[in-house]
């Protein structure tokens, strides 16, 4: 498959997935249903439209709407995160966990359930929906900024040490995180887990508009960070050798991912595998070239992430299942027997 | 002063002298062959060159500037550098490879035409939609020396380019190491310094016009292949006791015996 017809491609699963997060429910409104709803809201105003259009209208504007553009956000941040970390790492296994971003959020968010009940109260409504978000995304950051200093030295960046100092943060994170959830009541719990799990239910505009400028920045930066990456293939020494200013291309990587990721892990929960799986499905298609990888990555992490959610909410009706039992139910067995067809094509 | 200049140049790695008080100079025009046992800081020294690795004292100079002023991308213009071994991650093809090594700002016509003459040079042009890592690693080598004869391609601003080569012959049959050889001597001839580390001797005989001999970080002895391929310098300089013979136009060696310890 040529480039162009690959990133077309993604593009093109990507408006099928949203059309069908859009449509899909209790309430199925088809492609041409919703333009009309939403032209008719563009002429009128909400106030004045016909009941039948007025409930459509608020079903695609307030509730899949914002669920919708939080996915694809969370998607595309999650796939071209883990694009980037591999090819900053020259691993195929990395992912933007391997930074410590959802291990600190995780952190932050259960320490928000179970020690931040007292302030919880306190705070007016608007706010205290969106302290457990906000801690998960400052709790991310700082996990990676911890880890990024450990692992520089006189301004260089070591992969290695960064690797192998994210496993051993990540475990102490999680004990951390396990001694809070030995705390916890069960309620508090069950809040954690689902959070764990990932879901895009609790999805507002106000959190999609707050993940929005972290995740632009990333995909603002990939004609940036797309020499660089496909140089830095060749080993540190001759991306230096070819023009690469490696350490500030790590350093700019690192945050990228670090604040991306942390977005959308707190705007959706922590949602595994498609920063793993993603950018590989993209690799097998058009090669690892990445001024075309991670557009593609970007867009297919969107759809798959869209896709996922729309199979969570029909496949238990009227229940919602998590996003993250989705995505590795379904996304596991299909990248296995990928694996196994096509092994050796994935890393060169 | 143009060309590459190493004045009195130390390098340490891990505490360690590598090298020690190393001069040399690589003139436009001129192929410089650096030769010496493993170990000896051949390697060392032409990071110390490339910009790689910072001297902890002495001076290196590209053109008449400090390296150490140089953006890497402003480097990457000026000289370009073959490593002794490079690792590809990823299924890249051949013609991914060689356009990693291309300066920004090309047209695609140019930036074609860049490409698929370094793929020709290196006799790589056949097979350009292979994927690099399922190539021997001869043909794995050749492909990153077109890699980076295509970063020297941009154009011409009338400042000498340098080619810096760690053993580019390693791994290639006969005759792609002569043709390697031809390269640099015809980069040479167009005007750009070649600085090239080499263990097989008579190559390095054929190819300088001047040859550094390194042991254990220092310079042993440099000249004209006639004056450094002598039977002390090669005992000093490798233990081996050899016969040196002359095949116009130039000296050869044949290695006779080692001095075990």
């Amino acid at each position: 498959m040529t480039k162009t017809a690959g990133v077309a491609l993604a593009a093109a699963f990507f408006v099928l997935a949203a059309a069908a997060s859009l449509g899909v429910g209790p309430v199925a409104i088809s492609p041409a249903r919703a333009l009309e709803v939403l032209g008719a809201v563009a002429r009128l105003g909400r106030a004045g439209l016909p009941p039948d259009m007025a409930r459509d209208a608020a079903i695609l504007i307030d509730v899949r709407g914002p669920r919708t553009a939080l996915g694809a956000l969370a998607g595309a941040a999650l796939a071209l995160g883990g694009a980037v970390m591999q090819g900053v790492f020259r691993n195929p296994l990395a992912d933007p966990g391997l930074v410590g971003v959802s291990g600190g959020a995780a952190l932050a968010a259960v320490a928000w359930i179970v020690l931040g009940e007292g302030l919880s109260a306190t705070l007016p409504p608007a706010l205290n929906a969106l302290a457990l978000p906000v801690a998960a995304f400052f709790g991310g950051l700082a996990a990676t900024a911890l880890l990024a200093r450990i692992a520089t030295r006189d301004g260089r960046t070591e992969i290695a040490v960064t690797l192998l100092a994210g496993v051993a943060l990540g475990a102490f994170v999680a004990a951390v995180t396990g001694l809070l959830v030995f705390l916890a009541r069960d309620d508090q719990l069950r809040t954690f887990l689902f959070w764990t799990l990932g879901s895009l239910g609790g999805a507002t505009w106000v959190k999609a508009a707050l993940a929005t400028p972290f995740v632009l920045a990333l995909v603002v930066a990939i004609p940036a960070l797309a020499r660089g990456l496909d140089a830095v293939a060749l080993g540190e020494r001759a991306a230096f050798h070819s023009g690469v200013d490696v350490e500030r291309l790590k350093r700019l990587a690192l945050l990228g991912v670090a604040a991306s990721s942390a977005a959308a892990v707190a705007g959706a929960g922590a949602i595994g595998f498609i920063g793993l799986a993603a950018p590989h499905l993209v690799r097998l298609a058009i090669g690892p070239s990445h001024h075309a990888l991670l557009p593609a990555a970007a867009l297919a992490g969107a759809g798959l992430l869209l896709a996922s959610d729309v199979a969570a909410r029909i496949v238990a009706q009227p229940a919602e299942m998590p996003i993250g039992v989705v995505t590795a139910a379904f996304g596991a067995p299909f990248f296995l027997w990928l694996l196994m067809r096509r092994r050796g094509k994935l890393f060169g | 002063m143009s060309g590459l200049v190493a004045e009195d140049v130390t390098v340490r790695l891990g505490g360690r002298e590598v090298v020690s008080g190393a001069s040399l100079e690589v003139r436009p025009g001129r192929v410089v062959v650096l030769i010496g046992p493993n170990g000896a800081g051949k390697s060392s020294l032409l990071g110390a060159l490339s910009g790689e690795l910072a001297p902890a004292s002495g001076r290196v100079s590209l053109d008449g500037e400090a390296l150490s002023a140089f953006r890497p991308a402003e480097l990457a213009r000026r000289r370009a550098v073959l490593a002794q071994a490079t690792e590809l991650a990823f299924a890249f093809t051949v013609d991914e490879v060689a356009r990693l090594g291309l300066p920004a700002g090309l047209s695609r016509a140019e930036a074609d035409a860049v490409v698929s003459q370094a793929l020709l040079a290196v006799d790589m042009a056949g097979k350009s939609r292979r994927i690099c890592s399922e190539l021997s690693g001869g043909e794995r080598q050749r492909v990153h020396l077109a890699r980076v004869l295509a970063q020297l391609a941009s154009a011409p601003d009338g400042r000498p380019r340098h080619l810096m080569l760690d053993e580019p012959t390693a791994g290639l049959d006969l005759s792609h190491q002569l043709a390697t050889l031809s390269l640099a001597r015809r980069h040479a001839e167009a005007g750009g310094g070649v600085l090239a580390v080499l263990h097989d001797v008579n190559l390095a005989a054929m190819a300088a016009d001047e040859i550094v001999a390194l042991k254990a970080g220092r310079i042993i002895a440099r000249g004209a292949p006639a004056e450094v391929l002598t039977d002390a310098v090669m005992r000093e300089v490798y233990d081996v006791e050899a016969r040196i013979g002359v095949a116009p136009p130039g000296p050869f060696l044949l290695p006779q015996s080692v001095r075990l310890v």
